[in-house]
């Protein structure tokens, strides 16, 4: 009986502990075909991490008047970008000047936003909850709330083993949700894999998209591999594609103070490319056919820090691809729509 | 028991031959140059000393793999990491262009240095997924794989160039089997201790060693088809580019 005492005693004592709950590890989706993911060593995602994430990626208690969420801007019905807008509204009113990005894939990504601002994706969080034309809070102030929410200590608690919420937490927890949003699941995949054929028109379109701007080649090509190629489509560089002639948005220049990256921006990929319209950093073309037409006919080889990958397709005078090519490509880009972003509950708000 | 004296006294024997410290590490330092200069990235000021053509390099990006030692018979010893699997290289700028071989090399004099700028077929056309985090043919790591097609980009070279005063872009990426890269530099690679060597990569010589390439004359962009043999012309100046600079001890 005494000696029931004391395991009792101790029991109460291991209780009371600082020891959290041990965490369960998160079996990430790799699609196949897709590189291993380079998930960072000191955030190993975890259960408890993704879905403490997701609870803060969809809780509007991130912005100052809490009516705005992550989720707010980055709809998975629109591919993780904002509803077919332009720019993003904030809870001022007030009116952004780029385009709301995708938000898949990112473990591959080793730079964020459009200017490449950011090198971590736990930073990607913090950024719009402090800009006053997204969220206009604080960091301190959203923390506050956290902190004085028992069930986010609980949670926070059981992820990440704090007692008290920090900025870092936080952006972990955003981090592995994000992190565990990966898309390989489109028509294009189930073709890479044996498992699904293309149309004729998107095969066409797939040879456009694999074939070079060469004028000395038998074959037609639209060159769109270079820059959007590979498993993830894109190569993952900030480039200028000579939109504009004169610079208005200094794009990366403006985060390295190089003049040698001003009007580079980061090449988007191009799977779920039909979700997420309007395209370019700035939006300013609402559909495909605007995209392809620009580069068909429409790309200003004067403009500063053009990327030489340009140059080919540039000094034909574009692509020069009729209409029947133009709708091929289209065809083909549409195939690399993987709806299960859109219908997979894992991404999905937790609080409808 | 006489055997077993015996098979003792051998097992002594072998290792008294094989002592602890009989292998040896190597670095392998790559300096990228333009005609005796650090390559300076993302300025015109670049002149081709042969040909005077004006350049500016915004990107110099090459996989490089079958790294081997001369021996002096002439036979080649492959170079392996750790885990005894080949060793391969990713270089693009502002990374450190540095390849270290684990101290698994047998001491010896050796008459040189072999190795490939691009890769053999298997690995080529292999899938391009089986390589872990952070490997130089991790697709996310080098951006040089061409996507469903299969296939690396081996070297991927773009920039501008001055044409009768105007800045027009110049863009090779050399790809295809027929185009791998093979180096060989002969030198005293005396092995007996761990060692860097420094090697020059001349970039200047891209442009005129085998063969002169002018971006005005052989045209200024290929990816390796149908564009006259100029990728293939450049391939062969890349052979070239590489020249040996020192063997330093390291302690």
């Amino acid at each position: 009986m005494k000696y029931f005492a004391l395991a009792l005693i101790a029991l109460v004592a291991v209780g009371c502990g600082e020891n959290p709950p041990p965490t369960t590890p998160y079996a990430l989706n790799v699609p196949q075909g897709f590189p291993p993911p380079p998930i960072p060593e000191d955030n190993p995602l975890t259960v408890e991490g993704v879905l403490l994430g997701r609870r803060l990626f969809y809780d509007p208690i991130l912005s100052r008047d809490s009516t705005q969420s992550c989720g707010s801007c980055h709809n998975t019905s629109f591919g993780m970008t904002d509803h077919g807008l332009r720019f993003s509204t904030g809870i001022t009113g007030a009116v952004g000047d780029r385009n709301s990005m995708p938000l898949h894939n990112l473990a591959y990504h080793t730079a964020f936003f459009w200017d490449g601002r950011s090198p971590m994706l736990r930073d990607l969080t913090l950024v719009p909850i402090q800009d006053p034309r997204e969220m206009d809070h604080s960091v301190e102030a959203v923390l506050a709330k956290l902190n004085a929410s028992p069930t986010y200590r609980d949670l926070f608690w059981k992820a990440f083993g704090v007692k008290t919420i920090t900025a870092e937490e936080l952006g972990l927890a955003t981090e592995q949700f994000m992190l565990s949003i990966m898309s390989g699941s489109s028509k294009f995949d189930r073709f890479a894999r044996g498992l699904e054929s293309l149309t004729p028109e998107e095969q066409h379109g797939m040879q456009l998209f694999n074939g070079e701007a060469n004028p000395n080649s038998p074959l037609r090509g639209a060159d769109c591999f270079h820059c959007h190629g590979g498993t993830l489509f894109t190569n993952h560089k900030f480039m200028n594609n000579g939109l504009d002639t004169v610079i208005t948005d200094p794009g990366l220049g403006g985060v390295t103070g190089n003049p040698n990256d001003l009007g580079k921006f980061k090449v988007p990929s191009l799977r779920n490319i039909a979700y997420t319209p309007p395209y370019m950093h700035d939006g300013r073309f609402q559909t495909l056919m605007e995209v392809v037409d620009f580069y068909n006919s429409g790309t200003h080889a004067n403009s500063p820090n053009i990327d030489p990958a340009m140059g080919d397709i540039i000094r034909a005078g574009g692509l020069g691809l009729n209409l029947q090519e133009r709708l091929a490509l289209i065809a083909f880009l549409n195939a690399l729509t993987d709806t299960s972003i859109e219908s997979d509950t894992l991404f999905q708000n937790p609080f409808n | 028991m006489r055997n077993f004296v015996l098979f003792s006294a051998i097992a002594a024997l072998t290792a008294a031959c094989t002592p602890e410290g009989s292998e040896v590490s190597l670095q392998l330092s790559i300096q990228p140059k333009w005609n005796g200069q650090d390559l300076a990235y993302s300025s015109m000021t670049l002149v081709q000393p042969e040909t005077g053509d004006t350049f500016l390099v915004e990107r110099a990006d090459m996989i490089l793999s079958e790294f081997a030692l001369i021996q002096e018979d002439g036979s080649r010893l492959p170079l392996v990491d750790d885990a005894g699997d080949p060793i391969y290289a990713f270089f693009t700028k502002n990374k450190p262009w540095t390849v270290t071989i684990p101290d698994n090399i047998p001491k010896a004099e050796y008459i040189g240095i072999a190795f490939t700028v691009g890769l053999d077929s298997a690995r080529n056309f292999g899938d391009p997924s089986q390589w872990k985090v952070g490997h130089p043919l991790n697709p996310t790591v080098n951006n040089l794989h061409w996507g469903w097609q299969g296939g690396y980009v081996f070297m991927a070279i773009e920039g501008f160039y001055q044409n009768n005063g105007a800045r027009e872009p110049w863009l090779y990426h050399i790809a295809n089997m027929e185009n791998r890269m093979p180096v060989v530099l002969n030198g005293v690679l005396d092995l007996r201790g761990s060692r860097r060597l420094v090697l020059n990569w001349n970039a200047e010589k891209l442009f005129y060693a085998l063969h002169e390439v002018r971006p005005s004359e052989d045209g200024a962009f290929s990816h390796s088809s149908f564009d006259g043999g100029v990728a293939h012309r450049i391939s062969e100046n890349v052979s070239q580019s590489f020249s040996w600079v020192a063997l330093e001890n390291v302690k």
